[in-house]
């Protein structure tokens, strides 16, 4: 089991739970469960090619992933999602068009 | 092959001459502007007189019938492309806008915004071409402060945008034009029952201006579209392949069309991720059926190229009277520049880093206003953030009359701590940090005189990992010819050389390092986010092991002995004795010498994307001197400390800490933009945007605390952005020592300090 921390602003899709605790081997495995568990997060964190979105950065055990998707996860891993860190941030409900 | 404490290193910690040195001191080495090429064209951008209007036509026909004219090129000749997000090394953003802000579309949103390029037989017909077109404009009022912007009565830049809200509790923006882009919001803990148990509370507001990163070298771009629909193109950038990919974004061209040559680049720091010539020149090139070239005035970096946000801010704090941090909250607003895309995310999550709170929320803002769309600068977002909260902690210090280091200490972070979004942290070296300076002989020396001062403040930055790739070569001669694909701001062909030469055992002169272009190396991520010698290294200990695994196999085959019993050590490859009682041992040029006849030269190939790269914090102590008459500061005695992981050349790494430090000062006296009512930028060029030069600062102190970093072979953290992040909070706090006055906007200038010091009447 992994136990992914749920920003604030998105408990509303998890009844309120600041962590959710789901199965998975990989983050895309663990974004399934979580989405299984709690149905809208997967469109929250990942792009139209079930990448992770711009905007966001998944650490897992503190580490910020570069492997996307087929990042290991751990057994008891601590997943957290967070704004990403770079110099401009993409905003999905912001684009044009 | 992890560090955990410091090992005796042979090449890692010397300060050998770089491989790149004697080129750039003799002038020998090419950067963007020494390229010329067979019938080559020159490209000049027409650009705005407004900082807000609608294009209602542009006519270009006079320009194209000027003789020497190639080609002219408007938005009308880039294609229409899907919104999305793009990687442009330091952060994401959508083609849709990239194009817009190349070539302006139905509008100009800040002045300078480039309207439409020509491409002619040498830059004065260029020049003159652009002088016959005719561009009909609605002028429109314009905003360029981040919280008139905000307001519900500012002009709209886009008419399209709505307010992404990424906040507890907050509700959906209505769907309206806004000019705010996104609320987001980092909380842990209960704010309010952290604020009822302090004992003292503060809160204050704070302002920073825009700053440019002041490069010298201006942003260039030549491009050559052959017959073949392949793209050739030399720039001076910080990542190939992430302009690479941009270009194919806009230009709707297939990445694997397009060869990105990196010139030498003269500095970045964040500001030379984006494109803003090389599609324009792409077009013209396509047009003309010529090579183009373009490349920058001064005035035109200024106007239009990413400088960082400016910002307002409110933090407020709660304390026990012994010090201990019960709550904290932030306000941050940060103008994103024509374009949504602030680095208000990263700002938020710097913003507290230092310290552990267990209670405290952050709201961030990107907001859009008319000025060039902003781009990363050295730790995008935490110089301001630290600046407001670092600022706000020396008045509390002096609240409860404390030392302002001990309120720091006495909150550190430290490895099993939470950071602002509730995660755990690693080891890091905050506390090494803050006890550093406490400790350092600055800190607890005497100053002396009148109007003099002395701040302290803490930063802190993520570093990055990203993705690096390398090829090395074992030449007959015992050299390594090794391949790199990140351009070298910051001496990384000597760090990168200098880690494969102790993975192998070899000195750095044993290694050549190449730059080579986007077609000859697997793919690099931009040379940003205090990365490089990180990944770099981390591609360096694989491509070293793997050479020495093969050598080890070649010697066991010439020895005929099992590879279980070869060894590499310190340069040498060694196996068991002969039956003669004689040693098996050869020097790595001895077996590159063998390795023609026993199956040929070595080549290895290495990708790493490793994640361990670790955090950075820094701690600046400053003395200044305040003149009463002028309103000058002089800085009397500056000393940056660091934790550094493993410095792999000192040097460098020094130079990276002055550098970042020296750029502080500037924020924090002298650099701003001057804008005027209707949004013209005043002060375009070095002469009023004043950069502290040599001759106005003393040697910048360096202290090195080297805490190794456990998830990399040599211990390496990034160094080059966190010295940036805490000058200009220690000298704001250094100024109220030393005149007893509290300031609460950068650049503090000489007519600010007057304006405080001299009768208001």
């Amino acid at each position: 089991m992994a136990v992914v921390h749920i920003p604030a602003h998105w408990r509303d899709r998890t009844g309120g739970r600041a962590t959710v605790e789901v199965q998975g081997r990989n983050l895309r495995e663990v974004i399934n469960s979580l989405d299984a568990a709690c149905p809208g997060m997967k469109a929250l964190i990942t792009d139209e090619s079930g990448d992770v979105r711009g905007e966001i950065a998944i650490a897992i055990n503190s580490e910020i992933t570069e492997s996307g998707m087929l990042e290991p996860v751990p057994e008891g891993a601590e997943v957290f999602l967070v704004p990403a860190i770079g110099g401009g941030a993409q905003l999905e409900s912001a684009r044009p068009g | 092959m992890v560090a955990t404490d410091k090992p005796a290193y042979r090449v890692v910690g010397t300060r050998p001459i770089r491989p790149d040195g004697t080129d750039k001191v003799t002038g020998r080495a090419a950067f963007g502007a020494d390229i010329k090429l067979e019938g080559m064209l020159y490209g000049a951008i027409l650009r705005s007189p407004h900082a807000h209007a609608r294009v209602r036509r542009i006519d270009t026909s006079k320009a194209e019938a000027l003789p020497g004219v190639f080609a002219v090129a408007t938005n009308a000749d880039f294609p229409r492309v899907e919104s999305g997000s793009l990687n442009i090394g330091e952060g994401t953003a959508n083609p849709v806008w990239l194009i817009d802000n190349l070539l302006a579309g139905e509008k100009v949103l800040y002045h300078g915004h480039a309207v439409a390029a020509v491409a002619a037989v040498d830059q004065h017909v260029a020049e003159d071409a652009l002088q016959l077109i005719d561009v009909e404009y609605e002028v429109l009022p314009a905003v360029v402060d981040v919280r008139e912007a905000m307001l519900d009565t500012a002009p709209i830049l886009h008419d399209d945008l709505r307010t992404a809200v990424r906040a507890a509790g907050v509700p959906a923006a209505p769907d309206r034009p806004t000019n705010i882009a996104l609320h987001m919001r980092l909380e842990k803990g209960d704010l309010e029952a952290g604020f009822a148990d302090a004992d003292v509370v503060i809160e204050r507001e704070y302002e920073t201006s825009m700053f440019h990163q002041g490069y010298i070298e201006p942003q260039n771009g030549s491009a050559w579209w052959d017959q073949d629909d392949n793209i050739t193109i030399w720039t001076s950038v910080q990542g190939s392949f992430n302009t690479r990919d941009q270009l194919a974004a806009v230009l709707k061209v297939d990445p694997s069309r397009i060869k990105v040559v990196p010139m030498e680049i003269g500095g970045g720091f964040g500001g030379k991720n984006p494109i803003y010539l090389e599609p324009v020149a792409a077009i013209l090139s396509r047009k003309s059926k010529r090579p183009v070239k373009m490349w920058m005035s001064r005035d035109a970096v200024f106007l239009a190229t990413g400088p960082t946000s400016a910002t307002y801010s409110r933090v407020k704090i709660g304390a026990k009277r012994d010090g201990t941090f019960t709550a904290a909250s932030a306000y941050l607003a940060f103008e994103a520049g024509a374009y949504p895309g602030s680095p208000v995310g990263a700002g938020a999550q710097c913003a507290f880093a230092p310290y552990s709170i267990p209670n405290q929320t952050v709201d961030g803002f990107d907001v859009v206003v008319n000025g060039p769309k902003t781009a990363a600068y050295r730790a995008p977002g935490a110089p301001a953030a630290a600046y407001a909260v670092e600022a706000t902690i020396n008045e509390l210090a002096e609240m409860l009359q404390m030392d302002p280091m001990d309120v720091r200490l006495k909150n550190a972070s430290r490895e099993g701590t939470t950071n602002a979004v509730g995660a755990p942290w690693p080891t890091i070296g905050a506390e090494a940090v803050m006890q550093a300076v406490k400790n350092h002989p600055h800190y607890t020396s005497e100053l002396q005189g009148e109007d003099v001062g002395r701040g302290v403040a803490l930063g802190f930055w993520f570093n990055g990992g990203m993705e690096s790739s390398g090829t090395a070569s074992v030449q007959a001669d015992g050299r390594v010819s090794l391949i790199l694909g990140t351009v070298d701001i910051g001496g990384s062909r000597a760090s990168m050389a200098m880690q494969l030469a102790e993975v192998l055992g070899l000195t750095m002169d044993d290694v050549n390092p190449h730059v080579v272009d986007s077609d000859s190396v697997g793919y690099n991520a931009t040379t940003g986010g205090s990365r490089v010698t990180f990944q770099g290294g981390w591609v360096m200990h694989d491509l070293g092991m793997a050479i020495r695994q093969q050598m080890q196999a070649r010697a066991a085959a010439m020895w005929d002995v099992s590879p279980d019993d070869v060894e590499y050590h310190d340069g040498y490859i060694a196996g068991p004795n002969e039956v003669s009682g004689t040693p098996r041992r050869l020097s790595f040029k001895e077996m590159a010498a063998k390795l023609p006849a026993t199956g040929g030269l070595i080549t290895v190939s290495a990708t790493s994307r490793r994640n361990t790269q670790g955090p950075a914090f820094a701690g600046h102590i400053v003395d200044l001197k305040v003149d009463r008459e002028t309103g000058k500061v002089q800085i009397l005695r500056y000393t940056a400390v660091q934790d550094v992981g493993t410095a792999i050349h000192p040097s460098y790494v020094e130079g990276q800490i002055q550098g970042g430090a020296v750029q502080g000062i500037g924020m924090a006296l002298s650099e701003e933009y001057v804008y005027d009512d209707q949004g013209h930028l005043r002060n375009a060029s070095f002469l009023d945007y004043r950069m502290p030069v040599a001759n106005d600062l003393p040697m910048i102190d360096v202290q090195m605390v080297e805490v190794p970093n456990p998830g990399h072979p040599f211990g390496v953290r990034g160094v080059g952005e966190v010295p940036i992040v805490p000058p200009q909070a220690a000298i704001r706090n250094a100024l109220k020592d030393a005149i007893g006055v509290n300031f609460y906007r950068t650049p503090v200038s000489p007519r600010v300090i007057l304006d405080e010091l001299l009768p208001k009447d």
